[in-house]
């Protein structure tokens, strides 16, 4: 079933045309992988997908693209109701320079979710879904910068999942990680996709090879090939995609 | 052997110029104390009446506070539409450069159109309430300035954060840009305040008179002001060099304090800003 | 653009290939001595173990391409392939050493191949199906496997008709047990060179298929 659905989606930074004509459907409750050579598009569509492009000066896009049914580029969605439901994780972690229990509040505090009796509840149950529960429990007012590039990283994910949202999206999480913190993350992706659409951009083969069910691969701003992971590994469709994964460029 | 004797060079001339400030500082400085015979803490809190100069202490702090209280939040704002919202563009190229402008503007031209515009124009009188404006102007520049610096080093990363969490663009840049900058903005402030309260250009038609009877107690009255009484000590009533450095000292250690409490504030702030180690 | 994993493809290639070779003489060295009813089991003894230090050094440098280099696609295809490859040469050798043995136990090395013409045709297909799987091996042509199904029904069809006339054979126990075993052997053979072009194909093309 289909939860993000996306139509034609065009996106322009300025003059230059980033992303062509793309079109797919993300599976509800699975691990997407988007990967592709630098400067492919990936994280450009990504980020269409919460609008985050918007926030950049010069940018604007043509096409559709449906969440649950409906088009987020319509004149009448509400952005930051959007941006509630879609979260999204940062290639570098960024936590705010605040207590750990204030990063995984803010996003309830400004949409007004619970009230102060229920906010401990919902840091708990977050910190747990990301895997830290058991390592800050004891100390959730010390500062969110005195944790460990791996923690903070889960602790961006917690910020993300206390809100309640349907899509998570990943841009490069683990590539400013070490394995084990790696290992970590990508262990929390398949997790979180029982309950969770999950979408990954990466630029390491082996992980979307590891985490994903699906994988769509990009280049020069163009969707090449989108299929079951197994099938795009072990028999890719697209010979330019063939290229890629054996490495045969760039 | 060049390369050692080019070293030295270096280490001399730059050595040398640091030395003149800081025999300068020690001579002004020195000066300064010279007066320190003629204070004592009784002085303080006399009435100028009685021989003390207890109103013209209060009238320089009256002046630095209401004065930071209105350029504080205007800078602020400023800043932040500089910062976050303004568009690059010819207009607000405009606005730098205007701001670049007001600092370079003679503090007397200041008083003048202070004395113009605030005095005469709005009605205002020779006041507290006058010299706030005038001092503003003053203080806008170094408060926005620095407010924007501050504003800059924040990194985006956060405000990001906040945006992709759902958060509107004012919530996203108030708590996390502002939030973030709050330490650098206040010592803005306070620079900016160091900066004015020896000002006597400004303020002498504006705001200022020679003796008060009492505290002022509404901003339409006119103030006393450490600064503004050292000059016509000096130049109307010719007093002795003692005498007045005890005044220039007690001005000097209101300044001096409050630069201090600046850098104190800010190391103490530095904490919260884990991106600036 | 040489990549890491290419020159261990290369290594991976070169031995296979001549693991192809040994087979096929492994074969022809056994059958002929099979007709001309001499004792050459020491010969095909030695080349079937060699066939097995081989097979063990292909799967030894597969698994290391893929610890160390974690392929996909076409280059994991071509891994997974060459190591049935490597097990359906060293059965060639196997067999081969079978048809030696049972020659050697029941006939004592004499000539005792019944219907001599049809023995030497099963024999000849065989060969041609062997040389057949290599060259495709070689050229990496997954249409050569079409050829091979082809044979590969024609030796069925032979092997049943030969066991017919054998059970009406006269009743020369030995030898009749001994050239049923024998061809028993070489349908064998001829399973597994059709389990080669198998794996061919899937290099080529990504499907499994069965020629069976």
């Amino acid at each position: 079933m289909a939860k993000v659905d996306i139509r034609n989606l065009n996106v322009w930074f300025k003059e230059n045309h980033v992303l062509k004509d793309v079109s797919l459907t993300i599976r509800e409750n699975a691990v997407t992988a988007v990967m592709g050579p630098s400067g492919c598009g990936k994280t450009t569509l990504i980020r269409a997908i919460n609008r985050m492009n918007d926030v950049i000066s010069g940018s604007r896009s043509s096409g559709e693209l449906f969440i649950d049914g409906k088009n987020v580029y319509d004149s009448n969605t509400n952005v930051y109701e959007l941006r509630r439901k879609v979260g999204m994780v940062f290639q570098k972690p960024n936590p705010f320079p605040k207590s750990i229990f204030e990063n995984v509040a803010f996003g309830v505090k400004i949409h007004k979710m619970a009230t102060d009796k229920k906010l401990s509840e919902i840091v708990q149950t977050s910190l747990t879904e990301a895997a830290l529960w058991d390592e800050v429990r004891n100390r959730l007012n010390d500062s969110a910068f005195s944790l460990s590039g791996g923690q903070q990283q889960r602790l961006c994910i917690a910020r993300a999942l206390a809100v309640e949202p349907e899509v998570i999206l990943m841009d490069e999480p683990c590539s400013a990680l070490d394995p084990a913190a790696t290992a970590k993350i990508e262990g929390l992706m398949r997790s979180l996709s029982e309950r969770y659409t999950v979408i990954v951009v990466t630029h390491n083969l082996q992980q979307a090879a590891r985490v994903s069910d699906f994988t769509a691969f990009m280049y020069v701003g163009q969707l090449i090939e989108y299929g079951d992971t197994n099938s795009v590994f072990e028999n890719p469709k697209n010979e330019t995609t063939e290229k890629y994964i054996t490495g045969k460029f760039g | 052997m060049g390369r050692k004797n080019g070293e030295t060079l270096i280490f001399v001339s730059l050595g040398v110029p640091t030395a003149i400030c800081l025999a300068a500082f020690a001579w002004i400085a020195g000066s300064l104390f010279t007066g320190i015979g003629t204070l004592n803490p009784a002085l303080l809190t006399t009435s100028v009446l009685q021989g003390g100069y207890f109103e013209m202490i209060m009238g320089t702090i009256y002046l630095l506070l209401g004065a930071a209280a209105i350029a504080g939040p205007i800078g602020l704002f400023a800043s932040i539409y500089l910062v976050e919202y303004a568009r690059p563009g010819k207009i607000t190229a405009i606005i730098d450069q205007s701001i670049n402008n007001l600092a370079g503007v003679p503090s007397i031209v200041i008083g003048l159109f202070g004395y113009t515009f605030f005095s005469k124009q709005l009605g205002l009188g020779v006041s507290l309430a006058a010299g706030w404006l005038t001092l503003t102007l003053m203080m806008l520049p170094i408060v926005i300035r620095g407010s924007e610096e501050s504003l800059r080093m924040v990194p985006g990363a956060f405000k990001e954060a906040a945006l992709a969490l759902g958060a509107t663009k004012w919530k996203a840049v108030s708590s996390t840009s502002v939030s973030g900058a709050a330490p650098g903005i206040v010592t803005s402030v306070i620079l900016g305040m160091a900066r004015v309260a020896g000002e006597t250009a400004a303020i002498i038609a504006v705001s200022c008179v020679l003796i008060t009877r009492g505290l002022p107690k509404s901003p339409l009255e006119p103030v006393m002001a450490l600064s503004y009484n050292l000059f016509v000590r000096i130049i109307a009533l010719g007093e002795s060099a003692q005498e007045v450095f005890g005044i220039a000292l007690i001005l000097f250690a209101i300044v001096t304090s409050f630069a201090i409490f600046g850098i104190v504030l800010r190391t103490y702030y530095r904490r919260k800003q884990p991106w600036l180690r | 653009m040489s990549r890491l994993l290419d020159r261990g493809l290369e290594e991976l290639t070169t031995t296979l290939l001549k693991m192809g070779d040994v087979a096929e003489k492994t074969v022809r060295t056994a059958t002929a001595g099979f007709m001309d009813g001499k004792s050459v089991s020491d010969d095909v003894r030695e080349l079937s173990e060699l066939l097995l230090m081989m097979t063990v050094s292909v799967e030894d440098k597969a698994f290391e391409l893929i610890m160390r280099y974690q392929p996909v696609a076409s280059d994991l295809r071509i891994i997974n392939s060459y190591m049935k490859i490597a097990y359906d040469f060293e059965r060639f050798g196997r067999y081969s050493l079978d048809i030696s043995l049972t020659h050697q136990k029941f006939a004592y090395s004499e000539k005792c191949a019944y219907a001599w013409d049809l023995m030497e045709t099963l024999i000849d297909k065989v060969m041609l199906m062997i040389r057949t799987s290599i060259e495709a091996l070689k050229d990496n042509n997954g249409e050569m496997t079409k050829s091979l199904a082809k044979i590969e029904n024609e030796v069925d069809d032979m092997f049943s008709a030969y066991l017919d006339k054998l059970s009406k054979a006269p009743p020369d126990a030995k030898c009749t047990i001994c050239t049923a075993l024998v061809a028993k052997y070489l349908e064998r053979i001829a399973d597994h060179a059709t389990y080669v072009g198998e794996a061919i194909y899937y290099i080529a093309n990504g499907q499994k298929i069965s020629l069976r």
